[in-house]
């Protein structure tokens, strides 16, 4: 912030009280030399009036005695020794007709001299003044003026001395009252330039930075506010330093998290690109390989069986993708419908008849209820435990599917009669691309998603998918599904 | 001359059966293993000329194999052609420059590419 600039000069707060109050000072200090001024003059006034009063007083009475008797020697020795009297200019004495018989100054006689006025003595500029004593007694007749010329040299010495004395305490004085005010006004600006000192700290991000300064009074209240503003700022500027920090923490944990979904992500692209390349490769392979080679009928056939089931695998792979594809965009909806699991079990034996030897048994409850849900999906879930059953199967085994009833959910399960599953894949055989390995027979090979679309399809339905096995002796995958489906959960 | 031999080791059995039915038309003695463990097994046994290695295998992948008999003095003068679904150009890298491997093809293959090279690896004097 610029300072105000006043009459071209920068002046400080300090610099205007103390201005302020010398101001003061100098208007106080004119009126007083102004009034002992006049206190001075009318004290000498009346003291040399006095004075000459006195002197006169004693002459008055000599002069009209020896006027009488006629004692021109004796009245003119008076008069010499009154006017060697201090400051006494002249004296003389003018008779009826104002005209000067006798004078300590020769250059007056037989002038003529009227009576002096009564007036200021001191408005006059002369270097003396004169006052007039009529020379009157008792009952005698007027015979006369006593002229008294008094020097005003003294008087207006100890005046001049009186008010040069006043000036120069006045002076002293305001001298004082400058240095007082200059420390009365660097006590009250402290706690303001306290406080500036403060508020350039808190400016740059110091905000422990307080005024110490308590009095009950304005600046006080002043340095009170400012501390609980200095406290607040501080407050807010440590929450908003928090929440920053916790922002920052939120951001990189979801930018972790999107790395880690991008990883994914790629990792499955690369997956995807893999798993498509492989049936790929046979119908490229083996289709040169027909066109190349002299085979037998046996062979021929093989190498075209071959060719169908990777054709058909690659079909299904990318159907299955388009699902994952469904279900990882969110918009994987249910059609919900009511239907029997025993029923939907008869169409998959019907649409698995000719795709897997082996015979299929089932052991539902008579009162297994139907069940609300999307038909279409659970059957994709039932035809996909069906089919690997056959593929882990040994030849001519049976699958058994049973059924039964749990509270508000149906439990379904599909046992065969294979090689059984490790301890270790029970969750991973739930994976995207993950297969059992060892599997029977080529073209019974799967695509690796079912079982990860099996999951996510029962998921949606809020029910479950999972398998027991026992090592040897074949597995059982159940799943858990609830009797009804309210249409707001049906978006999982 | 000796009959050459080669080792097909890949965990899809549709592409052991067509790199078999192809060599072995080419004229060479074939022999399979669907995974790298056995592989590594037929390999010291029957010390073959040539190995056409998958790189994806469960148990023991193509990389390594290949690593362990770059390696090993007595198994080193054995051709190995990569055969893989990976077509990025670091794993391309990697099999060629770093574990050595004397081709490198990505799958789907060409056949008769496949036999060329298999055909100059074997000729190619030691």
């Amino acid at each position: 912030m610029k300072p105000k600039v006043w009459y071209g000069f920068f002046l400080t707060f300090r610099g205007k009280l103390v201005l302020g109050i010398s101001l003061l000072g100098i208007l106080l200090n004119l009126y007083d030399v102004f009034n002992e001024n006049i206190l001075i003059k009318n004290f000498v006034t009346d003291r040399e009036l006095t004075k000459l009063s006195a002197v006169a007083q004693l002459l008055v009475d000599d002069v009209i005695n020896d006027f009488l008797v006629g004692n021109q020697p004796d009245l003119l020795e008076m008069l010499y020794l009154a006017s060697s009297q201090k400051d006494v200019e002249f004296i003389c004495v003018s008779d009826t007709k104002n005209i000067v018989r006798y004078s300590t100054n020769a250059a007056l006689i037989n002038t003529v001299y009227p009576p002096s006025p009564n007036d200021d003595i001191l408005k006059n500029h002369l270097r003396y003044f004169v006052r007039s004593f009529p020379l009157q007694k008792n009952n005698l007749p007027f015979m006369g003026t006593l002229h008294i010329g008094y020097s005003l040299r003294s008087a207006k010495a100890d005046i001049r001395h009186a008010l040069f004395r006043t000036i120069r305490e006045d002076t002293l004085l305001l001298l004082c009252s400058i240095l007082l005010a200059w420390f009365i006004s660097g006590f009250l600006v402290n706690p303001l330039t306290e406080m500036k000192n403060s508020a350039e700290k808190i400016a740059k991000g110091d905000f422990t930075a307080r005024v110490a300064y308590d009095s009950p009074d304005r600046i006080g209240e002043l340095a009170q506010s400012f501390n609980s503003m200095a406290f607040q700022l501080g407050d807010l500027t440590q929450n908003l330093e928090n929440k920053i920090k916790d922002k920052t923490h939120q951001l990189e944990e979801s930018n972790k998290k999107l790395l880690e979904l991008d990883k994914l992500k790629s990792n499955f692209v690369s997956m995807v690109s893999h798993e498509l390349r492989t049936p790929l490769t046979s119908i490229i392979g083996f289709s040169r390989t027909l066109l190349n080679l002299k085979l037998s009928e046996e062979k021929r056939a093989e190498c075209l069986n071959i060719i169908e089931a990777e054709g058909k695998r690659l079909a299904r792979m990318v159907e299955e993708l388009l699902d994952i594809t469904k279900i990882e965009a969110g918009n994987f909806s249910l059609n919900i419908s009511s239907f029997s699991m025993v029923g939907l079990f008869q169409e998959c034996t019907a649409i698995l008849k000719d795709r897997i030897a082996c015979p299929i048994e089932f052991k539902f409850p008579p009162d297994l209820p139907e069940i609300n849900g999307d038909k279409d999906r659970i059957r994709q879930v039932a035809i996909n435990l069906l089919e690997n059953a056959a593929k882990y199967s040994p030849a001519g085994s049976t699958i058994f599917v049973g059924g039964k009833n749990a509270g508000n959910e149906i439990i379904i399960s599909v046992t065969d009669r294979g090689k059984g599953i490790d301890e270790n894949d029970k969750e991973k055989i739930f994976e995207k691309f993950y297969r059992g390995r060892d599997e029977i027979t080529a073209t019974t090979r799967g695509s690796g998603l079912g079982l990860f679309i099996a999951r996510q399809i029962l998921a949606a339905h809020n029910g479950s998918i999972w398998v027991e096995s026992e090592s040897g002796k074949g597995s059982t995958f159940f799943f858990k599904i609830p009797k009804s489906i309210l249409e707001t959960t049906a978006h999982a | 001359m000796k009959q050459k031999k080669i080792l097909i080791v890949d965990d899809d059995p549709n592409i052991r059966i067509l790199l078999s039915l192809n060599i072995g038309a080419a004229g060479y003695e074939t022999f399979t293993a669907e995974n790298g463990l056995k592989g590594l097994e037929l390999i010291k046994q029957d010390k073959p000329d040539l190995i056409v290695l998958d790189v994806m295998m469960p148990q023991m992948d193509g990389w390594e194999i290949c690593k362990i008999i770059k390696d090993h003095s007595d198994l080193q003068s054995i051709k190995i052609l990569m055969l893989t679904a990976k077509n990025a150009e670091r794993d391309k890298m990697i099999g060629r420059h770093i574990l050595k491997a004397d081709d490198y093809m990505t799958k789907p293959f060409d056949i008769t590419e496949l036999l060329q090279s298999i055909e100059k690896l074997l000729a190619a004097p030691e």
